[in-house]
């Protein structure tokens, strides 16, 4: 294992801008404050994931074969993780969650811009249904769209798989949405993945899916990264 | 149904249709680069169903031509008390479905107007998302429900009185995936095979759902795998003038 300096990266403490007016679940815009945090670099892969079920015993996930991930896909992210089943690997790594402000800011940085490389849409540089279906893959290795960096240098951070936060998923203050979604029972995923079109792919989209929520065989389901303090 | 809507004469080729005038209306959206640009087109005169094509529809049309049943159809029908929910199909057997009563898919320009009327309004019903009219991942998330008889909605009609035309299934359009005219994306689906799906699903969230919003999937599409997510819907349409 490395050290942190070398799998995390600090986001700086200070001001960012926040959401969007395009969807009225992610408005409205605003500056928030957020203290200074390390964010993992990469989305937590599918042999991380499975040393953790063999020295845990937790579960594993839907898609793996019975004697675990092969070594075709142990660089890709883990996908159809449920929330809880997130929380618990990020805790036996001494981590956690990132909250939804932290995820947000690690993805766009300070300037509200709408993808992590900046404004302008660049199907090449995610991978989302838009590309994904039609060249016949799912999830790819972590770190094969090289442009897929935010101004932190964090990798990844729109397409491949939705990512859990900690947050749940509510209305943000100002914000009128109220859905059966909304009501307290559902924590938020952020980033959008292959199985989707790119509009969710944006920093500032978010959903939410109840905590045990582990996606469906064929559309795949959440992986996450961690935070620490 | 909505007010002033103009349905098919009981034991014509229009029944269960409603009627959507020649003309204008406002197609795309600008805040997405696949729906670009935002602009005016037009229509001739058409009849579209009202509702989806059903299970029991399809399956009398299997019945009667001897056409593949859809591959998650567990023993050859589909599940008990869903004969009233949406038939989820390849292209391929709708558009067979469509040519066999006479019929065909609509394009994309004729679904977005039969969905949004005139006005470029984003939901069938105005401009404001509501979960209680469709159902999408903002329900389906916490209730469970991939799917729903396709006459339970009526409050979100659009303004000629077709149902269900965002969420529960997405619906398969004539026409293959392409970038409109006039937009400067490019995307490598475009001319890739790939046919048009319009009005998201329940498993789309509500940036999804909305009238403009198109998705695609290859023609041929086998629903066997996708059995615990369903799979795209279909509605038919016929030109005025065909009649």
């Amino acid at each position: 294992m490395n050290g942190r300096q070398d799998s995390m990266i600090w986001i700086e403490e200070g001001p960012f801008t926040m959401g969007s007016d395009l969807y009225e679940i992610e408005g409205p815009v605003r500056q928030v404050f957020v203290l200074g945090f390390w964010i993992d670099r990469l989305p937590v892969t599918h042999a991380e994931f499975f040393a953790y079920v063999q020295d845990t015993g937790a579960p594993m996930v839907p898609d793996w074969p019975a004697d675990g991930p092969g070594a075709d896909i142990a660089n890709y992210p883990v996908e159809r993780v449920s929330w809880q089943e997130a929380r618990d690997y990020a805790a036996w790594c001494g981590k956690r969650l990132p909250t939804e402000v932290e995820w947000e800011k690690a993805a766009r940085g300070t300037d509200g811009r709408e993808w992590p490389w900046g404004d302008e849409l660049i199907e090449e540089h995610m991978n989302v249904w838009d590309s994904a279906k039609p060249t016949n893959v799912m999830t790819i290795a972590n770190g094969s769209r090289l442009g897929n960096v935010s101004p932190y240098g964090v990798i990844d951070m729109s397409g491949n798989v939705e990512e859990w936060v900690e947050d749940l998923f509510l209305p943000y203050e100002g914000g009128t949405s109220n859905f059966p979604s909304t009501q307290g029972n559902c924590r938020v995923l952020r980033g959008g993945s292959w199985f989707y079109t790119n509009e969710m792919a944006r920093c500032s989209f978010r959903r939410g899916a109840l905590p045990t929520f582990s996606g469906y065989e064929r559309a795949g389901g959440p992986g996450f990264r961690c935070a620490q303090s | 149904m909505t007010k002033g809507s103009v349905m098919g004469e009981t034991g014509t080729k229009t029944e269960g249709m409603v009627f959507v005038p020649a003309g204008e209306f406002i197609m795309g959206d600008d805040r997405v680069a696949r729906e670009t640009p935002r602009r005016i087109e037009s229509t001739d005169a058409f009849w579209i169903d009202r509702f989806l094509v059903t299970n029991e529809q399809y399956l009398a049309f299997a019945e009667a031509t001897g056409a593949a049943h859809p591959a998650h159809w567990q023993g050859g029908l589909f599940p008990a008390g869903h004969e009233r929910h949406p038939a989820e199909v390849s292209w391929t057997m709708a558009d067979a479905y469509a040519r066999h009563v006479g019929k065909r898919l609509p394009t994309e320009a004729e679904w977005e107007k039969a969905a949004r009327g005139t006005d470029g309004r984003l939901f069938p019903w105005g401009d404001e998302f509501d979960s209680d009219r469709c159902l999408t991942w903002e329900t389906a998330s916490v209730t469970g429900a991939h799917s729903e008889p396709v006459d339970v909605r009526p409050s979100g009609a659009s303004p000629y009185g077709c149902e269900q035309m965002v969420g529960l299934c997405e619906e398969w359009i004539a026409d293959e995936y392409a970038g409109y005219p006039g937009s400067t994306h490019t995307s490598v689906g475009y001319g890739a095979g790939m046919y048009v799906l319009r009005g998201g699903s329940w498993i789309f969230p509500v940036t999804h759902v909305r009238c403009s919003y198109r998705c695609f999937e290859e023609p041929d599409l086998d629903t066997s795998g996708y059995a615990q997510l369903g799979g795209p819907g279909f509605r038919c349409v016929i030109s005025e003038k065909a009649l």
